[in-house]
């Protein structure tokens, strides 16, 4: 473990976006106590204000601080968006190890039914679901997980099919193992960087995936603040007040670069193989930065 | 390495074995792959990877199995340690470790329930031919030798510590590369790492499915001589598969020659070798390079494929490639018979043949 933080540590640029996006954690842990100003408190005579020293990033229609709306939003948007990955990491990858290592018929049926949920773009579900839910922070968060559910189940089969025909895992049913043990100390082993891959790729596309829920009306309801949700209120103001769309739009961007480049360097830090080795590919590192696929699925990892 | 419970010296090369202690008696070993076709799955034949094997090792002897790539040589091992399930068939082994329930009496591994398999793996193991795919890349050495004590469960967490690092030192590691991950090893250090895992439990019975295959010829020698001098020291008993003759030769007592899933010779290493008593055998051995340049021995050539193991040939599945066929090999199938001293084999013409061996 430490070997792996050591490692980690070496790469410059991994630990800078390390150190940024565990500071958005900490300001979404803390953000009730750091808003300089109630989010919630209107003011309607001052309303709209471009940046001073009292508003920092002005204030919105309504004249409440939008500095302080965008911090408490890092806490809504983290939330929404850890919970969503949890949601389908803790689902998705024990069902995928499973189906992958056991094969068959059981293989073969959960792979249709995600064919199945794969044929729906991520927004139809949520619609529907946010027609059952009702439109909330819940919503969003099933509607995420869900849509990202099938993409875990298959990156965690197709990983767990590759490692079931290892000898090291022939070796380790000579010696007596019984499936779930191989699944824990060699599948999981073996798929962890795949998986966390997937996820610190995936976790910007569930911050985009929140936001333009919210955007279209969807997710996170005013008063409520939600990155996505306030871009959506200041387009509106765009060429009367074009500084409240700064806040939150440098805020979800550095959140989304942050996730994924940390992402990438955890990545490498992971393989025993690259101990030692320092890989410097800034380029391609931040491709999927400028290339988010969240509405573009790729069909096999 | 504790203190081996019995010594047992090397047996004597060619000579024959006494008749008991048998380890491990097989019993008409059967292992049927189906062939499933459409999208219906119906069963459409079968591929007769093993079919109908009868084998008799005895403890501390070492027996080679040879035959060409797809003979059924490593599936017939993998069977044996059910990693893979037979299709049918008795795996007699006589256990000490399940004794207590049976008594001396011999255990059918095929018929054992997973409970009792799984403590029964204490007593068989396996050395597998590939070091690199054989040993997770993600573990470091020292959990990859511990693995099978933890799974088995036997030893808390300091005992297991100090018998990975006997194990290392046995196949000649250093402490030190405990910690160390597998690619940091070339591929003969990751063969002794393999020897190591298969002893951590102080099996009785070794499948080794061509264990220096995949080396350089250098360090086969390290390695066959390190699985002799742990045989003599522990007492193990090998089943050997490989397909290089000279290695076999080099380490077993007995031999026999897989074709077509079924055994077609079998006997004392040394008369395998001077006198085959079946055609297959002659062929094999005639590929055996002899190192003198000036020798004008003639290499017999098969004609054609080995048959499909779906369909194999009636009568000796060897009549279409034996240059020795009749009208007989085409209609019935030969069995395993005494041919000489030691030695068995299922050959028609057993009597009017003299096959020629090697020196």
């Amino acid at each position: 473990m430490m070997d792996i933080l050591r490692r980690y540590a070496r790469d410059r640029v991994g630990l800078f976006f390390g150190i940024m996006l565990l500071a958005f954690y900490f300001v979404a842990i803390t953000a009730q106590w750091i808003t300089p100003q109630d989010p919630f408190e209107t003011n309607l005579s001052e309303g709209l204000e471009p940046p001073s020293a009292a508003h920092w990033l002005g204030t919105d229609q309504f004249g409440r601080d939008t500095l302080s709306r965008v911090i408490l939003a890092t806490q809504v948007t983290a939330r929404i968006t850890t919970i969503s990955l949890l949601f389908s990491l803790l689902i998705g990858v024990p069902i995928g190890m499973i189906v992958g290592y056991i094969g068959g018929l059981l293989d073969a049926v959960v792979m249709r039914i995600t064919d199945m949920m794969l044929i729906f773009p991520t927004i139809m579900i949520a619609i529907i679901i946010v027609v059952v839910v009702g439109p909330s922070e819940h919503g969003v968060v099933i509607a995420l997980g869900l849509s990202q559910l099938p993409n875990f189940i298959r990156i965690a089969r197709s990983a767990a099919l590759s490692v079931r025909r290892e000898l090291y895992v022939e070796a380790a049913v000579a010696a007596g193992a019984s499936w779930p043990d191989i699944l824990l100390r060699h599948v999981l082993h073996n798929i962890s960087s795949p998986i966390i891959v997937k996820s610190t790729l995936a976790l910007p596309g569930f911050v985009l995936g929140a936001s333009s829920l919210s955007y279209l009306g969807l997710g996170v309801q005013p008063p409520t603040p939600e990155w996505g949700q306030m871009l959506h209120e200041a387009k509106d103001f765009l060429t009367s007040a074009p500084h409240l769309i700064i806040g939150p739009a440098i805020a979800l961007s550095l959140f989304v670069l942050s996730a994924n480049m940390t992402g990438d360097s955890l990545n490498e830090s992971l393989d025993p193989k690259l101990k030692g080795r320092r890989i410097k590919r800034i380029v391609p590192r931040l491709a999927p930065w400028f290339f988010p696929r969240f509405w573009s699925r790729p069909i096999s990892p | 390495m504790p203190p081996p419970a019995i010594f047992i010296t090397r047996l004597p090369k060619g000579k024959p074995m006494p008749l008991d202690d048998v380890l491990l008696q097989v019993k008409g070993l059967r292992k049927h792959f189906p062939i499933r076709k459409g999208i219906l799955k119906r069963s459409a034949g079968a591929v007769k990877a093993v079919d109908g094997v009868d084998l008799t090792i005895r403890k501390g002897e070492t027996i080679g199995l040879v035959g060409e790539s797809g003979c059924g040589k490593s599936t017939l091992g993998r069977s044996i340690l059910r990693l893979i399930e037979p299709t049918d068939g008795e795996i007699l082994f006589r256990s000490q470790v399940l004794a207590d329930e049976a008594g001396e009496a011999m255990i059918d591994v095929a018929q054992l329930r997973p409970a009792k398999m799984k403590r029964l793996r204490r007593e068989m193991q396996i050395i597998f031919q590939d070091p690199y795919s054989s040993l997770d890349p993600r573990m470091n050495v020292g959990d990859i030798v511990g693995e099978p004590l933890r799974i088995q469960g036997t030893l808390n967490r300091s005992e297991r510590h100090d018998r990975v690092m006997r194990l290392l030192d046995a196949v000649g590691l250093g402490p030190d590369h405990a910690k160390r991950f597998p690619h940091e090893f070339s591929g003969g250090q990751r063969q002794r790492i393999g020897i190591a895992r298969a002893l951590a439990l102080n099996p009785r019975f070794i499948v080794a499915d061509e264990p220096v295959s995949a080396l350089d010829v250098s360090i086969q020698a390290q390695v066959v001589n390190l699985m002799q001098d742990l045989q003599a020291e522990l007492g193990l008993t090998y089943l050997f598969v490989a397909h290089d003759l000279s290695v076999v030769r080099h380490i077993s007592n007995r031999v026999a020659v897989m074709y077509l899933g079924r055994i077609v010779e079998i006997g004392d290493c040394e008369a395998i070798f001077s006198r085959p008593q079946h055609p297959y055998t002659e062929a094999l051995l005639s590929a055996v390079p002899i190192p003198d340049p000036d020798s004008t021995r003639q290499r017999i050539r098969l004609r054609g494929d080995v048959p499909s193991p779906s369909s194999p040939p009636s009568g000796c599945p060897f009549h279409p490639r034996c240059a020795y066929a009749t009208s007989l090999c085409r209609e019935h199938v030969p069995h395993l018979r005494d041919a000489g001293r030691a030695q068995q084999a299922s050959c028609h013409r057993i009597e009017e043949l003299n096959l020629s061996g090697v020196s």
